[in-house]
Formats: structure tokens, C-alpha cells, sequence
């Protein structure tokens, strides 16, 4: 049988991949000046603010905002409030490590 | 008649890669010329006009991958349906809707905001399994998806190859399609010749 060769080139064939893990980088702007805005009025401590901040990033990764639909009224702000809730759950845990769970436990309510 | 194989279902799906609504414009079809790739796979839900249109490429590609042209009927057993919501609630009827993916599940993407399913693909292939917890995992997967932007985005015009994480914890399922009886399921959805495309070109034309 005649073995038949690929012709050389260099010219990979189209590949249409997107990356849903890149939607974290269109989705962060939108929400960004709200979370700063908002770990700033949880504590005046600028590294607690930062740590904040950072697990409101790491939580909208694993949410994965593709299954939200910025378009659609109220989306936003559903994402927005699952990260601020988180960002008051870091706060909460750090409080009560730092011995103060007590007296916030009367401030909050809880 | 064909036996089902996920196989088919992902081949056919590939073949769709790439296709997009902007592609026809870009070429210059004018409207009404030729009836547009999406109006084909729309069609194959009888009639049902959704929004979206990923669930009707999972269905167009699901039934046209089983087509048997001697017997001209496919073993595609799943009957069309306009959603991802409305594929989920028939794998919960036929109890095929999974946690833990495998290759030529449809991928279904659950939306928490809007408590439904929002996302149709077909999962092409299994990357690896991660977790987050001890409790939770998710999967690193492959999915050729319609009606979806670059970055995964809700109601974009193009037809990807999609690198996503199905997060079973946050509600995503897969719908293992390949173990329900071909014959078992009824009404079995019946996809008119597609080389009639009169109606396809009447829809563009407004008629």
C-alpha cells in the first residue's frame, strides 16, 4: 500500500478555544470599586482591607461568574453580595482569632 | 441504526467549532440567501423559539450524529428541548443527570442567581478532577458550547471549544445521554430533511 504523506506547513488549522477562567478579568471591573469600597468600611486596617479584597477575587473565581448573566437585571448585584458576604465571614473569623468574637457578637447581633 | 456513542456526539459537535452568527455576516451572506447555520440547528427543536440557541446545537448534533440514511431515523434519545433547564429536568425524569462528568455528557451549567440551569454543551473531554475541599470537587473540562463568547460569557454568538470548570458543589450537572434506550424514549423528536430549507429561508425573510 502507498503510504501517503501530510504536506509540511506551518500553519496551524484554526483552533476557536475560548477560556471561561478569563471571565474573572472582564467580571473583576465591574465589581471592583464596590468590594474596595466595602472592606473599607469593614475595617480601617489597610492589610485587613487587602486581605479582603483578595478572598472577594479568589471567591468570584470559584463562583465562576460565566454562570451569571451581566445583562440581566440584578445579576450584578447577586455576585456582588455573595462576595461581600464572604468578605464579612473573613472578617468575622479573623476577629474571633484575634480574641474578639465576644464583644462582636453583641455589635452584630450574632 | 446506529448504537449511541458519545463519540459521535463529540465529533459532530467539533465539526461546529468555530461556526458563528457573525461569520455570516462577515462572508456576506445576505439574508434570505441561505438559511443561516443557527436556523438549522433552531429547527431542530420544532419550533420552539428560545433565546438561546445551546441547547439546540447539543440537540442538532445529537440528533444528525445518530441519523441512520438507510433506516432515515436516528437513536438519538433525547428529545429536543428548548433549554438547559428543560434537558436537566429530563435527565432527572430518566434519572441520568450525573455529578461526576464523562466525555460526551451534556454539560449543563446551573446558575444560582436564577435558579436554573442557563448553559447547554457537550463535554468533550476530562481534564483532570481538583478539590476545593474535602467535601467539594470540581473538573477541569473541555465542552464545545453554542451561543457563547471568548471568555465563557452568557449569549454570545459563537459556536467553542471551551476550557470551563464544572463545580457539581455550585449546581452543574452532566446528562449521560448514552445510558438511556434508544428505543425507550417517546415521543422521539423527528427532525424534518434539512435539505427542505424553505422554512429557514421564510424565518430570515420575515414571512
Amino acid at each position: 500500500m502507498k503510504r501517503t504523506e501530510k504536506p509540511r506547513t506551518k500553519r496551524l488549522p484554526y483552533c476557536p478555544t475560548g477560556d471561561s477562567a478569563r471571565a474573572v478579568e472582564s467580571m473583576w471591573p465591574m465589581l471592583e470599586r464596590k468590594i474596595r469600597h466595602v472592606a473599607e468600611e469593614i475595617t480601617d486596617e489597610p492589610e485587613l482591607q487587602a486581605d479582603l479584597v483578595q478572598e472577594a477575587q479568589i471567591i468570584l473565581w470559584e463562583v465562576d461568574p460565566t454562570r451569571f448573566d451581566p445583562r440581566r437585571f440584578g445579576e450584578q448585584a447577586y455576585l456582588r453580595r455573595v462576595l461581600i458576604n464572604r468578605m464579612w465571614d473573613v472578617w468575622r473569623a479573623e476577629m474571633a482569632r484575634r480574641g474578639w468574637g465576644d464583644e462582636l457578637s453583641g455589635v452584630l447581633g450574632d | 441504526m446506529n448504537h449511541l456513542s458519545p463519540r459521535l456526539l463529540i465529533s459532530a459537535a467539533t465539526a461546529f467549532a468555530g461556526l458563528s452568527e457573525e461569520n455570516a455576516e462577515n462572508e456576506g451572506w445576505s439574508a434570505g440567501a441561505a438559511p443561516g447555520i443557527f436556523d438549522l440547528t433552531r429547527h431542530s427543536l420544532e419550533g420552539a423559539e428560545p433565546a438561546a440557541w445551546d441547547a439546540a446545537l447539543v440537540q442538532h448534533c445529537g440528533y444528525w450524529s445518530h441519523y441512520d440514511h438507510r433506516s432515515e431515523q436516528s437513536a438519538w434519545p433525547v428529545i429536543a428541548q428548548p433549554t438547559a433547564d428543560g434537558l436537566a429536568e429530563f435527565g432527572i425524569q430518566h434519572r441520568v443527570l450525573k455529578e461526576e462528568p464523562k466525555e460526551g455528557d451534556i454539560f449543563l451549567q446551573y446558575s444560582p442567581s436564577q435558579q436554573r440551569f442557563v448553559r447547554a454543551g457537550v463535554i468533550a473531554q476530562v481534564r483532570d478532577k481538583h478539590r476545593l475541599t474535602e467535601t467539594t470537587a470540581y473538573y477541569d473540562i473541555h465542552t464545545i458550547e453554542g451561543n457563547v463568547g471568548p471568555r465563557g460569557e452568557l449569549g454570545g454568538l459563537r459556536t467553542l471549544r471551551m476550557a470551563r470548570r464544572m463545580a457539581p458543589a455550585r449546581g452543574d450537572r452532566a446528562l449521560r445521554w448514552a445510558d438511556l434506550d434508544p428505543y425507550g424514549v417517546t415521543p422521539h423528536s423527528l427532525v424534518p430533511d434539512p435539505r427542505n430549507v424553505a422554512w429557514a429561508r421564510r424565518a430570515r425573510m420575515g414571512a
